[in-house]
């Protein structure tokens, strides 16, 4: 916690500034004495208007408020208040009372993996078994790739190195890296997704919501693969909002779209190189996969959805034998990192090592083959043959 | 911030004891209107609070503060526009409004003797005629006591930027306030 520098013209400056023209300076310090900023509004008043608005700390009030909204007048309502509130959505409630009761107030039943841990305030809640009595707040941290199941009716696939925090059983905040939401149709509620800077609502559907950091801001991608879903940011003034249908997906970046929706099938150029271009078998292989993005939209990435859709590499050997080897986040020499997509006209180099795949002398062809998230047909890169020593 | 993501407001009553002096004075240096300063500035904390579970540790906190207190100005800012209103005499943010309707400064400038209120006046007059931009720069920067580096992070612009912005806002200011001397 750094403190702003004391106000005034006499405040040091930034040795890379020069410093304001002595005049400049002095008739600053003049002004202030004669009329010195007007104090600000005591914390008491502030802390009034948080109480009466129940702005907790971190997204479900708001959502909690809907739910209590007849279901015709929902999307209205969430819109308007999103409005309301001026740019920061807040839509986290409170924290729960820690309880072990599933029928407490507040509790939220999850069926964890092993790869799942669960926070709250910092600290592991131990599971009973594969279940976990949660409250709203509690940090759901992913070690590796894992389904959650929310209440019952919501089945969430954590990659790795994803987190989120629960808001309930109708709401979770994505923190970090990629999650696919599976939500079963209710007539009356509808389940949503927020980031910092964009919300997702979903009316029953398939969908994915994929955070990263970046320098411009917090990178959001959302795809969906099955029903639709509304997005909206939540930090821009007029907030546009767009109707994602299976198969599109929408990035943003630190809030703003980063174009109109694209479709899923729309997919990264994917090539292989070698390098070295005729490696010695008693030595690990490192192979280049470089993803191009050919488009002026935003791509996924398939080689990070391990789960429905893995990137592999085909190898066939020099005997005639065909090895589908999985990429996995171990072999990554660079480049690796749960939550990728590309940029438009971007490219993403990974670097991949093959320790034992190419134990013996001889020529090997090899593919690089994937699928993107949504699309049916697979895709592969151009053979690239590769003699071994 | 840890502790006020928790939900703990004595460390958020320290938090506003520090940081809403200067973010007040910023604001009200943004807009010369008392009102829509201390909305903003309440709104700023509102919103601090609201978002302290995504402040990153080890991240400072005086530029993430006066980041939403620039974009809680805008947005009061921009309502305030909306409503056509001025409720209480205000200056809608980057207008020139009541407060900034007096005459030119230039004759009263000419007179040496100008008492510490004209300056006042006139600063306040030639930093409104600033575009929005160099006046929250300039602002930061030498007003506040922000460096570069900082300014360049609440605005999220280039430091080049803040450069520029500081040294056009300068050249602006000393031609308005030449008389002043």
């Amino acid at each position: 916690m750094n403190p702003p520098r004391p106000p005034g013209p006499q405040a040091p400056q930034s040795p890379q500034g020069p410093p304001a023209p002595p005049h400049l300076d002095d008739l600053i310090a003049r002004a202030r004495a004669a009329l010195p900023p007007p104090a600000p509004p005591p914390f008491a008043q502030v802390m009034a208007r948080i109480d009466a608005e129940g702005a907790l700390p971190g997204p479900v009030r708001l959502w909690r408020r809907m739910s209590e909204v007849r279901p015709a007048r929902r999307w209205a309502a969430v819109a308007a208040t999103l409005l309301a509130v001026g740019g920061s959505v807040s839509l986290w409630g409170p924290r729960g009372s820690p309880s072990t009761d599933p029928a407490a107030p507040g509790a939220i039943v999850l069926e964890i993996a092993p790869s799942v841990r669960v926070l709250r305030e910092g600290r592991p809640l131990a599971p009973n078994g594969t279940s976990l009595i949660a409250t709203a707040g509690d940090e759901v941290v992913a070690d590796g790739a894992a389904t959650l199941r929310l209440g019952d009716r919501t089945a969430i696939e954590l990659e790795p190195r994803a987190r989120l925090r629960l808001g309930g059983l109708d709401a979770v905040e994505m923190l970090d890296g990629r999650a696919t939401f599976y939500v079963r149709h209710h007539p009356t509620r509808s389940f949503l997704v927020a980031t910092a800077s964009v919300s997702v609502i979903d009316r029953g559907t398939r969908f994915a919501v994929e955070v990263s950091a970046d320098p411009a801001g917090e990178r959001v991608l959302v795809t969906v693969e099955q029903g639709r879903v509304e997005v909206f940011p939540t930090e821009v003034e007029a907030r546009p909002s767009w109707e994602l249908a299976a198969g599109e997906g929408l990035a943003f970046v630190a809030g703003k779209a980063t174009g109109a929706p694209f479709a899923l099938g729309a997919r990264p150029t994917l090539s292989l190189e070698a390098e070295d271009v005729a490696p010695a078998r008693d030595r690990p292989v490192v192979v280049r996969l470089v993803f191009d993005n050919p488009t002026d939209g935003w791509l996924a990435l398939p080689a990070y959805d391990p789960v429905r859709a893995p990137l592999h590499v085909e190898v066939r050997t020099p005997d005639g034998g065909v090895l589908a080897v999985r990429v996995s986040e171990a072999m990554l020499v660079e480049g690796g990192g749960s939550g990728r997509s590309l940029p438009p006209r971007g490219r993403l180099v990974l670097r991949v090592r093959f320790e034992h795949t190419f134990a013996s002398p001889g020529t090997y062809r090899l593919r690089a083959i994937y699928r993107p998230a949504g699309a049916v047909d697979e895709g592969a890169s151009p053979e690239l043959v590769l003699p071994v020593r | 911030m840890a502790a006020v993501a928790a939900g703990d407001r004595a460390a958020f009553e320290l938090v506003h004891g520090r940081y809403a002096p200067p973010i007040m004075a910023f604001l009200h240096h943004l807009c010369f209107d008392r009102g829509l300063a201390e909305d903003a500035t309440q709104e700023t904390f509102v919103r601090a609070w609201r978002a302290a579970s995504r402040f990153r540790p080890g991240a400072r906190l005086a530029p993430w503060l006066y980041r939403i207190a620039q974009r809680a100005a805008w947005t009061a800012g921009a309502a305030r526009a909306r409503r056509g209103g001025r409720a209480r005499g205000e200056v809608a943010l980057g207008a020139a409004g009541p407060e900034a309707e007096a005459p030119a400064t230039a004759a009263r400038a000419a007179d040496a003797a100008a008492g510490d209120h004209e300056v006042a006046a006139a600063l306040r007059e030639a930093l409104l005629r600033l575009s929005e931009a160099l006046r929250a720069t300039f602002v930061l920067v030498r007003m506040e006591g922000l460096s570069y580096e900082d300014a360049a992070e609440v605005l999220e612009i280039p430091l080049g930027t803040v450069k520029s912005r500081v040294a056009a806002a300068e050249s602006h200011l000393r031609s308005e306030l030449r008389g002043f001397a």
